[in-house]
C-alpha cells in the first residue's frame, strides 16, 4: 500500500514536471492545464499536417465502451526537432498518451507524452536544456 | 527598374542558397562553426547574428511568451474598441474558439511573428539583414546601407525596416505597417502609425536576446517597452525549418476536428 502510494506520488510529480515547459509554450485556453491524464488505445489516424499534427485513437472507457479520442500536438517542424517523424506513429499502433484534456469534457486533449508499445517515448521538447 | 531587377536577383540567389545546405555552409563559415558546436561559452562574433534561432519559453530568465511584456500600456479609445472585439486564445482574455486573424491564414505580421515558438533564420548580406521565418514561410529585409525610410510608404504587414549597429546591439527601426495584424497573441492592436524598435544582441554563441519598443500614440498613451526575450541557436539536426504555410483547408479541418470540440462547440 505504501509502495503504491509512493508510485502514485512519483507519477503525479512526473506529470507536473512534464507539464510545466509545455504549458509555458501553449497556454491554450481550451485545455485543463492542471489535470493531465493518461489514456491507452489503438491509433486510428496519424494526421501529419499543419497547423498541428493530430493523433486519433480508440480508447476503452471504464465500462468497456470504445471512445474515439482526438489528440493535438504541435506543428510537424516542431515535432521533427523533438525527434518525431511522419512515420513515428502508425494506424493500429497501441499507444499510451499523457495529455491535458479539454475543459469541455469532449474526448480531446493536448499531448504531453506518447509511449509506443515498444517503450519508446516521444515528447515535445526540442532543446536538451 | 534596375533596383527592381537587383532585388529579384537577390531573392533568387537567396532561394538557391536556402535550397542547398552544402552551399549555405560553404558560404557561411560562422554559421557552420555555430552548428558544429553546442558550447554556449565559446566566443561568437557579436556582430554576426546569422543562424537559425528559436524562442523557448522554458529557459531561465525568459521573457513572457506571446506578448511584449506582461501588461500593455493604457490604450486609447480607438485601440480599446479594437481590443474589445478581439477574441484571442491567449492572455487575460483567452478563450476557446475566437476570432484570431491567423486562424483565417492572414499573415502573422511583425512583431507578432517574433513571438512564435518557431524558428527563424537570420542571413546577413553586405547591405541587408534577412529574416526567414518558418511560420508563414515569411521573410523580411532590414536595410543596413544607411538609407532612411521612404516617404509615403504603402502600409504593409511587415513594414519598412532599417537597421544599424549600436555597439554590439543590432537596432532595427520599422514603420509603414498596416493595422490588420494583431500586435501579439493577446489580441492587442496596433495602428498604421506604429513605430517599432527591435534591439538584438548576441549574448553568447547559442543565445540572442531581443527587446521590443513599441511607439504607437494612436493605440497606446505610453511607449510599450518589452521585456527581454531569449532565442536559442538551433544546431546539428535541430537546425531545421519545415515548409510551414498556413493552408485554409488545413486550418478549417483542424478547427472542426480539434479546436471546436475542445472548446465545447459543435463543428461547422
Amino acid at each position: 500500500m505504501k509502495k503504491y502510494r509512493l508510485n502514485f506520488l512519483i507519477s503525479v510529480a512526473t506529470l507536473v514536471l512534464i507539464s510545466v515547459p509545455v504549458l509555458a509554450h501553449h497556454g491554450n485556453a481550451s485545455y485543463d492545464n492542471d489535470h493531465p491524464i493518461m489514456i491507452k488505445g489503438t491509433v486510428t489516424e496519424f494526421a501529419w499536417s499543419n497547423p498541428h499534427v493530430q493523433i486519433y485513437l480508440d480508447v476503452k472507457d471504464d465500462k468497456g465502451k470504445v471512445v474515439r479520442w482526438s489528440v493535438e500536438t504541435l506543428s510537424p517542424g516542431k515535432l521533427v526537432r523533438a525527434g518525431w517523424s511522419k512515420d513515428s506513429v502508425k494506424v493500429a499502433d497501441q499507444v499510451s498518451i499523457t495529455l491535458i484534456p479539454a475543459k469541455s469534457g469532449a474526448p480531446v486533449g493536448f499531448l504531453h507524452k506518447l509511449v509506443l508499445a515498444n517503450g519508446e517515448e516521444l515528447g515535445l521538447r526540442e532543446l536538451e536544456n | 527598374m534596375r533596383i527592381r531587377m537587383m532585388t529579384i536577383a537577390w531573392v533568387a540567389l537567396l532561394a538557391a542558397l536556402l535550397d542547398s545546405s552544402v552551399l549555405i555552409h560553404a558560404q557561411m563559415p560562422s554559421q557552420q562553426s555555430s552548428s558544429a558546436s553546442n558550447n554556449s561559452s565559446a566566443p561568437a562574433d557579436p556582430h554576426d547574428l546569422s543562424g537559425m534561432w528559436e524562442f523557448f519559453a522554458n529557459i531561465p530568465g525568459q521573457g513572457i511568451y506571446a506578448t511584449p511584456s506582461k501588461e500593455h500600456p493604457p490604450m486609447t479609445p480607438w485601440a480599446k474598441a479594437k481590443y474589445d472585439e478581439a477574441k484571442p486564445g491567449y492572455g487575460p482574455k483567452a478563450q476557446g474558439g475566437g476570432n484570431d486573424p491567423i486562424l483565417k491564414c492572414n499573415p502573422t505580421g511583425i512583431p507578432r511573428i517574433l513571438f512564435f515558438p518557431q524558428p527563424f533564420e537570420i542571413f546577413q548580406s553586405p547591405e541587408r539583414v534577412f529574416m526567414f521565418f518558418e511560420r508563414d514561410h515569411a521573410w523580411r529585409q532590414i536595410w543596413t546601407d544607411g538609407r532612411t525610410h521612404p516617404k509615403d510608404l504603402e502600409p504593409t504587414w511587415m513594414g519598412d525596416s532599417i537597421g544599424k549597429w549600436d555597439g554590439d546591439t543590432f537596432v532595427v527601426d520599422t514603420v509603414g505597417f498596416n493595422d490588420k495584424s494583431w500586435l501579439d497573441f493577446y489580441g492587442d492592436p496596433h495602428s498604421e502609425d506604429m513605430h517599432l524598435i527591435e534591439r538584438y544582441k548576441r549574448v553568447d554563441r547559442n543565445t540572442m536576446s531581443l527587446q521590443l519598443v513599441v511607439e504607437d500614440p494612436k493605440a497606446y498613451t505610453a511607449t510599450w517597452v518589452g521585456d527581454i526575450k531569449s532565442y536559442k541557436l538551433l544546431t546539428g539536426k535541430k537546425a531545421y525549418m519545415e515548409e510551414l504555410f498556413c493552408i485554409p483547408e488545413e486550418e478549417d479541418a483542424f478547427t472542426n476536428r480539434i479546436r471546436m470540440p475542445a472548446a465545447g462547440q459543435s463543428p461547422k
